[in-house]
């Protein structure tokens, strides 16, 4: 129970709320959605995670190939979609692309070029 | 707000009412500077005239309080002050004074460490009453059954601006 949800949070043996990092602000956050949660639970959804690394790379892939600049949040997503597509040639992957990645422009400026570095 | 029993809260209150005085209720986040230290504190409150402790459990999202009760919940946090530990120091404080003790918590750690065990564990430690910060009382059946079966008193929030019908429910 965190800020009046009931949910599934992150916390230590005695419920006390662990500190999150993320490179995405929108997912720095000690709990999920309690529809997250609900769905999780009927197993109606699968959930995965994505670093930060994979995140901005999947960002800087999907900004390269389509002209579409994903948000930082979205971008985990992209990266999931692209750690499944070899093991599903020919499948078609939809990914929800929400929000708009202009707003992270200034983190994208950044990160891509230490990944071009690379 | 009480069960079957009648606790030391509800003795507390009866008897203001009889002589007709106002009660002092001194609120004590534990484990602030140290749990060792918590006891000595309560003796201090209660020879200061408390009549009933709040014996508050620090917690690391503490959205009901102000700047002063936040960084006593971090030092005691730091200190090593966990759910289970604050019910040890209720019980040591309760080897020597038979005042009031309420415990004043928020929600999470009580889901953690689970409703039937805390009330179980709160009655044994001396513990007469339980105040849930962020419970809401229209959910709070299940929690208010554990208390009052482990013969507990719950105390719920009343706002300036709560509605007749909500201060009714939180009466009862």
């Amino acid at each position: 129970v965190l800020q009046g949800a009931y949910s599934v949070v992150l916390q230590d043996p005695d419920g006390q709320i662990a500190l999150t990092h993320s490179v995405s602000a929108g997912l720095d956050y000690a709990m999920i959605g309690p529809e997250h949660a609900w769905l999780h639970d009927q197993s109606r959804a699968e959930y995965t995670a994505a670093s930060d690394t994979e995140a901005l790379a999947a960002a800087r892939l999907l900004s390269r190939t389509e002209g579409i600049i994903p948000a930082l949040e979205s971008s985990h997503a992209v990266a999931e979609a692209v750690r499944r597509s070899p093991s599903a040639p020919g499948a078609i992957f939809l990914v929800n692309v929400s929000g708009r990645g202009d707003k992270d422009i200034d983190i994208y400026r950044e990160n891509f070029k230490e990944l071009d570095s690379q | 707000m009480t069960g079957t029993t009648v606790t030391r809260i509800g003795r507390l209150f009866e008897d203001l009412r009889k002589t007709n005085r106002k009660g002092l209720i001194a609120y004590l986040t534990v484990g602030d500077p140290s749990p060792d230290r918590t006891p000595a504190l309560v003796e201090a409150l209660v020879r200061g005239g408390a009549d009933l402790i709040e014996l508050g459990v620090p917690f690391s999202d503490p959205i009901a309080d102000g700047p002063v009760i936040q960084a006593a919940g971090e030092r005691a946090l730091k200190a090593g002050t966990t759910l289970a530990r604050v019910l040890a120091v209720a019980a040591e404080i309760r080897r020597t004074s038979e005042v009031p003790l309420l415990l004043f918590t928020y929600l999470n750690p009580v889901v953690r460490y689970g409703l039937e065990r805390l009330a179980e564990d709160a009655a044994a430690a001396g513990i007469d009453g339980c105040l849930l910060i962020d419970a809401s009382v229209e959910e709070a059946g299940e929690y208010v059954a554990a208390m009052h079966r482990h013969g507990l008193d719950t105390v719920f929030l009343a706002a300036p601006t709560s509605t007749e019908r909500r201060l009714k429910l939180v009466a009862r």
